[in-house]
Protein backbone atom coordinates (compact mmCIF):
# COMPACT_ATOMS: atom_id res chain seq x y z
CA UNK A 1 0.00 0.00 0.00
CA UNK A 2 2.68 2.21 0.84
CA UNK A 3 4.96 1.54 -1.86
CA UNK A 4 2.63 2.22 -4.73
CA UNK A 5 3.30 6.33 -4.13
CA UNK A 6 6.80 5.72 -2.61
CA UNK A 7 7.30 4.60 -6.71
CA UNK A 8 5.03 6.82 -8.35
CA UNK A 9 7.56 9.63 -6.59
CA UNK A 10 10.57 7.76 -7.33
CA UNK A 11 9.03 7.15 -10.89
CA UNK A 12 8.58 10.98 -12.12
CA UNK A 13 11.94 12.25 -10.34
CA UNK A 14 14.29 9.25 -11.46
CA UNK A 15 12.40 8.70 -14.75
CA UNK A 16 10.78 5.39 -16.12
CA UNK A 17 13.93 3.75 -17.17
CA UNK A 18 15.89 4.11 -13.89
CA UNK A 19 12.85 4.03 -11.72
CA UNK A 20 11.36 0.56 -13.51
CA UNK A 21 15.22 -1.15 -13.27
CA UNK A 22 15.33 -0.54 -9.73
CA UNK A 23 12.28 -1.64 -9.05
CA UNK A 24 12.26 -4.96 -10.91
CA UNK A 25 15.61 -5.05 -9.91
CA UNK A 26 13.94 -5.19 -6.08
CA UNK A 27 11.21 -7.63 -6.99
CA UNK A 28 13.67 -10.44 -8.43
CA UNK A 29 16.14 -9.89 -5.82
CA UNK A 30 13.44 -10.33 -3.35
CA UNK A 31 11.15 -13.23 -5.70
CA UNK A 32 15.18 -15.37 -5.62
CA UNK A 33 15.55 -14.41 -2.00
CA UNK A 34 12.10 -17.11 -0.92
CA UNK A 35 14.17 -19.85 -2.64
CA UNK A 36 16.69 -18.90 0.46
CA UNK A 37 13.89 -18.68 3.32
CA UNK A 38 14.18 -21.05 6.21
CA UNK A 39 11.69 -19.81 8.73
CA UNK A 40 8.44 -17.30 9.35
CA UNK A 41 10.79 -14.26 9.48
CA UNK A 42 12.88 -14.46 6.73
CA UNK A 43 9.75 -15.86 4.64
CA UNK A 44 8.14 -12.54 5.75
CA UNK A 45 10.99 -10.37 4.60
CA UNK A 46 11.12 -11.58 1.45
CA UNK A 47 7.26 -11.23 0.89
CA UNK A 48 7.69 -7.80 2.05
CA UNK A 49 10.56 -6.91 -0.46
CA UNK A 50 8.65 -8.87 -2.87
CA UNK A 51 5.55 -6.13 -1.88
CA UNK A 52 7.46 -3.57 -2.09
CA UNK A 53 9.07 -4.10 -5.57
CA UNK A 54 5.19 -4.68 -7.05
CA UNK A 55 4.36 -1.78 -5.68
CA UNK A 56 5.73 0.25 -8.92
CA UNK A 57 3.39 -1.50 -10.76
CA UNK A 58 0.55 0.64 -11.48
CA UNK A 59 2.75 3.89 -11.30
CA UNK A 60 5.62 2.79 -14.09
CA UNK A 61 2.28 1.36 -16.01
CA UNK A 62 0.32 4.87 -16.13
CA UNK A 63 3.82 6.90 -16.71
CA UNK A 64 4.66 4.87 -19.75
CA UNK A 65 1.77 5.35 -20.89
CA UNK A 66 1.25 9.16 -20.55
CA UNK A 67 4.86 9.43 -21.64
CA UNK A 68 4.49 7.41 -25.11
CA UNK A 69 1.03 7.67 -26.02
CA UNK A 70 -1.41 10.96 -27.09
CA UNK A 71 -3.98 11.86 -25.34
CA UNK A 72 -7.03 10.02 -27.30
CA UNK A 73 -4.87 6.67 -26.91
CA UNK A 74 -4.08 7.13 -23.04
CA UNK A 75 -7.46 5.19 -22.06
CA UNK A 76 -6.49 1.96 -23.86
CA UNK A 77 -3.06 2.10 -23.06
CA UNK A 78 -4.16 2.26 -19.40
CA UNK A 79 -6.08 -0.72 -20.36
CA UNK A 80 -3.21 -2.97 -21.75
CA UNK A 81 -0.86 -1.94 -18.67
CA UNK A 82 -3.54 -2.44 -15.81
CA UNK A 83 -4.69 -5.55 -17.28
CA UNK A 84 -1.42 -7.14 -17.08
CA UNK A 85 -1.71 -7.94 -13.17
CA UNK A 86 -5.19 -9.64 -13.76
CA UNK A 87 -3.56 -11.56 -17.02
CA UNK A 88 -0.97 -12.82 -14.75
CA UNK A 89 -2.94 -13.85 -11.90
CA UNK A 90 -4.72 -16.21 -14.55
CA UNK A 91 -1.56 -17.15 -16.55
CA UNK A 92 0.99 -17.99 -13.48
CA UNK A 93 -0.87 -20.82 -12.32
CA UNK A 94 -0.47 -22.78 -15.48
CA UNK A 95 3.05 -22.19 -15.97
CA UNK A 96 3.96 -22.23 -12.15
CA UNK A 97 2.44 -25.21 -10.85
CA UNK A 98 4.21 -27.67 -13.46
CA UNK A 99 7.79 -25.77 -12.27
CA UNK A 100 7.11 -26.63 -8.86
CA UNK A 101 5.72 -29.82 -9.28
CA UNK A 102 8.94 -30.72 -11.15
CA UNK A 103 11.30 -28.65 -9.05
CA UNK A 104 9.68 -27.84 -5.77
CA UNK A 105 8.66 -24.19 -4.47
CA UNK A 106 12.58 -22.86 -4.43
CA UNK A 107 12.42 -23.91 -8.01
CA UNK A 108 9.42 -22.07 -8.62
CA UNK A 109 10.21 -18.92 -6.96
CA UNK A 110 13.84 -19.16 -8.81
CA UNK A 111 11.79 -19.01 -11.99
CA UNK A 112 9.83 -16.17 -11.47
CA UNK A 113 13.11 -14.36 -10.66
CA UNK A 114 15.08 -15.62 -13.88
CA UNK A 115 11.51 -13.63 -15.53
CA UNK A 116 12.11 -11.15 -13.85
CA UNK A 117 16.06 -11.04 -15.01
CA UNK A 118 14.71 -11.56 -18.46
CA UNK A 119 12.37 -8.49 -18.40
CA UNK A 120 15.63 -6.34 -17.23
CA UNK A 121 17.28 -7.22 -20.01
CA UNK A 122 14.67 -6.50 -22.62
CA UNK A 123 13.67 -3.60 -20.35
CA UNK A 124 17.59 -2.11 -20.76
CA UNK A 125 16.72 -2.24 -24.51
CA UNK A 126 13.18 -0.98 -24.97
CA UNK A 127 13.84 1.93 -22.71
CA UNK A 128 16.36 3.34 -24.80
CA UNK A 129 14.16 3.69 -27.39
CA UNK A 130 13.64 7.92 -28.54
CA UNK A 131 9.93 7.29 -28.15
CA UNK A 132 10.05 6.25 -24.65
CA UNK A 133 11.37 9.68 -23.59
CA UNK A 134 8.99 11.79 -25.59
CA UNK A 135 8.36 15.32 -23.65
CA UNK A 136 4.62 15.92 -22.72
CA UNK A 137 3.22 18.88 -25.22
CA UNK A 138 3.62 22.37 -23.77
CA UNK A 139 -0.36 22.60 -22.59
CA UNK A 140 -0.18 19.18 -20.44
CA UNK A 141 3.56 20.19 -19.09
CA UNK A 142 2.11 23.20 -17.78
CA UNK A 143 -0.79 22.11 -15.42
CA UNK A 144 -0.03 21.86 -11.74
CA UNK A 145 1.72 18.80 -10.16
CA UNK A 146 -0.79 17.31 -7.16
CA UNK A 147 -0.49 18.74 -4.07
CA UNK A 148 -2.33 16.87 -0.36
CA UNK A 149 -4.44 20.13 0.04
CA UNK A 150 -5.64 19.84 -3.40
CA UNK A 151 -9.79 18.73 -3.59
CA UNK A 152 -9.19 17.39 -7.07
CA UNK A 153 -6.48 14.93 -6.01
CA UNK A 154 -9.36 13.90 -3.16
CA UNK A 155 -11.60 13.63 -5.79
CA UNK A 156 -9.72 11.59 -7.77
CA UNK A 157 -8.62 9.05 -4.94
CA UNK A 158 -12.27 9.04 -3.65
CA UNK A 159 -13.25 7.94 -7.03
CA UNK A 160 -10.64 5.32 -7.76
CA UNK A 161 -10.87 3.90 -3.99
CA UNK A 162 -14.10 4.00 -2.81
CA UNK A 163 -15.37 3.21 -6.62
CA UNK A 164 -13.55 0.24 -7.44
CA UNK A 165 -14.00 -1.41 -3.72
CA UNK A 166 -16.95 -3.85 -5.27
CA UNK A 167 -13.72 -5.25 -7.35
CA UNK A 168 -11.57 -6.36 -4.10
CA UNK A 169 -14.80 -7.22 -2.78
CA UNK A 170 -15.67 -10.03 -5.73
CA UNK A 171 -11.81 -10.89 -5.70
CA UNK A 172 -11.59 -11.76 -2.62
CA UNK A 173 -15.32 -12.81 -1.30
CA UNK A 174 -16.71 -14.49 -4.67
CA UNK A 175 -15.34 -18.22 -3.79
CA UNK A 176 -16.75 -17.69 -0.07
CA UNK A 177 -20.07 -16.72 -1.37
CA UNK A 178 -20.36 -19.25 -4.16
CA UNK A 179 -19.70 -21.94 -1.22
CA UNK A 180 -21.79 -21.21 1.50
CA UNK A 181 -24.90 -19.89 0.86
CA UNK A 182 -24.97 -21.03 -2.86
CA UNK A 183 -23.38 -24.36 -1.88
CA UNK A 184 -21.63 -24.82 -4.98
CA UNK A 185 -18.48 -27.37 -4.48
CA UNK A 186 -15.09 -26.54 -4.64
CA UNK A 187 -14.33 -27.92 -8.22
CA UNK A 188 -17.00 -26.24 -9.63
CA UNK A 189 -15.51 -23.26 -8.33
CA UNK A 190 -11.95 -23.77 -9.58
CA UNK A 191 -13.94 -23.94 -12.76
CA UNK A 192 -15.74 -20.22 -12.73
CA UNK A 193 -13.61 -18.27 -10.37
CA UNK A 194 -11.48 -16.90 -13.53
CA UNK A 195 -14.89 -15.15 -14.62
CA UNK A 196 -15.06 -12.56 -12.44
CA UNK A 197 -11.38 -11.62 -13.27
CA UNK A 198 -11.74 -12.02 -17.16
CA UNK A 199 -14.81 -9.17 -16.67
CA UNK A 200 -12.84 -6.66 -15.19
CA UNK A 201 -10.24 -7.50 -18.22
CA UNK A 202 -12.89 -6.65 -20.31
CA UNK A 203 -14.10 -3.52 -18.31
CA UNK A 204 -10.53 -1.99 -18.46
CA UNK A 205 -10.79 -2.10 -22.31
CA UNK A 206 -14.29 -0.90 -22.89
CA UNK A 207 -14.45 1.84 -20.72
CA UNK A 208 -10.32 2.50 -22.14
CA UNK A 209 -12.07 2.70 -25.75
CA UNK A 210 -14.96 4.91 -24.74
CA UNK A 211 -12.44 6.88 -23.34
CA UNK A 212 -10.72 7.25 -26.09
CA UNK A 213 -13.25 8.01 -28.24
CA UNK A 214 -14.89 10.75 -25.96
CA UNK A 215 -11.19 12.02 -26.09
CA UNK A 216 -11.43 12.02 -29.79
CA UNK A 217 -14.40 13.98 -30.02
CA UNK A 218 -12.83 16.66 -27.58
CA UNK A 219 -15.25 15.44 -24.67
CA UNK A 220 -14.93 13.98 -21.81
CA UNK A 221 -16.57 11.53 -19.18
CA UNK A 222 -16.71 14.14 -16.66
CA UNK A 223 -17.92 17.71 -16.98
CA UNK A 224 -16.17 21.05 -15.72
CA UNK A 225 -17.17 24.52 -15.72
CA UNK A 226 -16.10 26.64 -18.67
CA UNK A 227 -13.18 25.33 -19.45
CA UNK A 228 -11.12 26.20 -16.59
CA UNK A 229 -8.96 24.26 -14.61
CA UNK A 230 -10.56 22.43 -11.47
CA UNK A 231 -6.89 23.10 -10.04
CA UNK A 232 -6.42 27.10 -8.48
CA UNK A 233 -3.08 28.08 -10.46
CA UNK A 234 -0.22 28.65 -7.68
CA UNK B 1 -19.69 7.52 -18.44
CA UNK B 2 -19.06 7.71 -14.29
CA UNK B 3 -23.03 8.01 -13.92
CA UNK B 4 -22.86 4.50 -15.61
CA UNK B 5 -20.58 2.96 -13.72
CA UNK B 6 -22.36 3.98 -10.15
CA UNK B 7 -25.37 2.59 -12.02
CA UNK B 8 -23.99 -0.35 -12.63
CA UNK B 9 -22.86 -0.41 -8.78
CA UNK B 10 -25.86 -0.29 -7.56
CA UNK B 11 -26.90 -3.28 -9.01
CA UNK B 12 -24.48 -5.11 -7.44
CA UNK B 13 -26.71 -4.48 -3.96
CA UNK B 14 -28.93 -7.26 -6.14
CA UNK B 15 -26.71 -9.86 -5.67
CA UNK B 16 -27.83 -11.60 -2.68
CA UNK B 17 -31.97 -11.98 -4.29
CA UNK B 18 -30.56 -13.47 -7.26
CA UNK B 19 -32.08 -16.74 -7.80
CA UNK B 20 -29.15 -18.95 -9.11
CA UNK B 21 -25.33 -19.05 -9.74
CA UNK B 22 -25.54 -17.81 -13.57
CA UNK B 23 -27.31 -14.44 -12.23
CA UNK B 24 -25.04 -14.20 -9.74
CA UNK B 25 -22.08 -14.56 -11.78
CA UNK B 26 -23.65 -11.94 -14.03
CA UNK B 27 -24.19 -9.73 -11.00
CA UNK B 28 -20.47 -9.85 -10.03
CA UNK B 29 -19.77 -9.55 -13.77
CA UNK B 30 -21.62 -5.71 -14.05
CA UNK B 31 -19.35 -4.92 -10.25
CA UNK B 32 -16.22 -5.86 -11.88
CA UNK B 33 -17.24 -4.20 -15.31
CA UNK B 34 -17.80 -1.08 -13.53
CA UNK B 35 -14.77 -0.92 -10.69
CA UNK B 36 -12.62 -1.51 -14.00
CA UNK B 37 -14.43 2.13 -15.43
CA UNK B 38 -14.02 3.76 -12.03
CA UNK B 39 -10.39 3.25 -12.39
CA UNK B 40 -9.93 3.92 -16.07
CA UNK B 41 -12.25 6.86 -15.86
CA UNK B 42 -10.57 8.31 -12.37
CA UNK B 43 -7.08 8.10 -13.92
CA UNK B 44 -7.93 10.10 -16.92
CA UNK B 45 -9.72 12.19 -14.93
CA UNK B 46 -6.62 12.90 -12.65
CA UNK B 47 -4.01 12.85 -15.84
CA UNK B 48 -6.33 15.50 -17.28
CA UNK B 49 -6.20 18.33 -14.17
CA UNK B 50 -2.48 17.57 -13.43
CA UNK B 51 0.77 17.56 -15.55
CA UNK B 52 1.79 13.91 -17.06
CA UNK B 53 5.43 15.13 -15.20
CA UNK B 54 3.32 13.51 -12.17
CA UNK B 55 2.03 10.73 -13.62
CA UNK B 56 3.92 8.16 -11.21
CA UNK B 57 2.82 9.84 -8.10
CA UNK B 58 -0.97 10.39 -9.58
CA UNK B 59 -1.12 6.19 -10.23
CA UNK B 60 0.48 5.66 -6.97
CA UNK B 61 -1.87 7.59 -4.73
CA UNK B 62 -4.78 5.61 -6.43
CA UNK B 63 -3.90 2.33 -6.61
CA UNK B 64 -2.26 2.91 -2.83
CA UNK B 65 -5.69 4.72 -1.62
CA UNK B 66 -7.63 1.74 -3.17
CA UNK B 67 -5.44 -0.95 -1.10
CA UNK B 68 -5.86 1.40 1.65
CA UNK B 69 -9.76 0.88 1.51
CA UNK B 70 -9.73 -2.48 0.61
CA UNK B 71 -7.26 -3.61 3.68
CA UNK B 72 -9.87 -1.08 6.08
CA UNK B 73 -12.88 -2.76 4.87
CA UNK B 74 -12.30 -6.45 4.17
CA UNK B 75 -12.62 -7.14 7.97
CA UNK B 76 -15.54 -5.72 7.87
CA UNK B 77 -17.07 -7.79 4.99
CA UNK B 78 -15.46 -11.28 6.06
CA UNK B 79 -17.48 -10.20 9.84
CA UNK B 80 -20.70 -10.28 7.98
CA UNK B 81 -20.16 -13.16 6.05
CA UNK B 82 -19.05 -15.19 9.35
CA UNK B 83 -22.47 -13.81 10.80
CA UNK B 84 -24.51 -14.89 7.18
CA UNK B 85 -25.11 -11.41 6.97
CA UNK B 86 -24.73 -11.38 2.85
CA UNK B 87 -27.10 -9.32 2.21
CA UNK B 88 -25.69 -6.35 4.19
CA UNK B 89 -21.99 -6.72 3.22
CA UNK B 90 -23.15 -6.78 -0.28
CA UNK B 91 -25.61 -3.81 0.01
CA UNK B 92 -22.25 -1.96 1.62
CA UNK B 93 -19.91 -2.38 -0.85
CA UNK B 94 -22.41 -1.25 -3.51
CA UNK B 95 -22.93 1.65 -1.37
CA UNK B 96 -19.29 2.58 -0.69
CA UNK B 97 -19.15 2.21 -4.39
CA UNK B 98 -21.77 4.74 -5.31
CA UNK B 99 -20.60 6.77 -2.42
CA UNK B 100 -16.83 7.10 -4.09
CA UNK B 101 -19.11 8.71 -7.34
CA UNK B 102 -21.10 11.34 -5.38
CA UNK B 103 -18.42 12.04 -2.76
CA UNK B 104 -15.98 12.59 -6.33
CA UNK B 105 -18.46 14.95 -7.68
CA UNK B 106 -18.83 17.08 -4.51
CA UNK B 107 -14.92 17.79 -4.16
CA UNK B 108 -15.21 18.08 -7.62
CA UNK B 109 -17.39 21.07 -7.06
CA UNK B 110 -15.19 22.27 -3.91
CA UNK B 111 -12.34 22.22 -6.74
CA UNK B 112 -13.92 24.24 -9.08
CA UNK B 113 -15.19 26.70 -6.14
CA UNK B 114 -11.51 27.61 -5.23
CA UNK B 115 -10.24 27.47 -8.99
CA UNK B 116 -12.49 29.80 -10.64
CA UNK B 117 -15.61 31.43 -8.43
CA UNK B 118 -17.53 32.75 -10.96
CA UNK B 119 -18.51 29.41 -12.68
CA UNK B 120 -21.22 27.02 -11.85
CA UNK B 121 -19.43 23.35 -11.36
CA UNK B 122 -19.66 19.59 -12.51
Amino acid sequence: MPANPVWGRILDRAGLRRGMSAAVACWTGASMAHAFASGFWSLGAARAALGFGEGATFPGGLRTVVQTLPPDQRGRGLAVAYSGGSLGAVITPLVVTPIFLLWGWRGAFWFTGMIGLAWLALWSMVSRRPDMRKLPPPIEAARPGPRLGDAPLWAFMCLYALGALPLGFVLYSASLYLAHPLGCSQEFIGKVLWIPPLDWEAGYFVWGWLGDRAARRGLRAWRHCGGCSPVARR
Amino acid sequence: MLACCAALTMAFAAVPWLPNVAAVMFGMFLAMFAAAGFIVLSVAYATDVYSPDHAGLIAGAGAGSWSAVVAVTMPLFGHLFDLHRYSAAFWIAAAIGVAGYLGWLALGKVGHALACPGHTSV
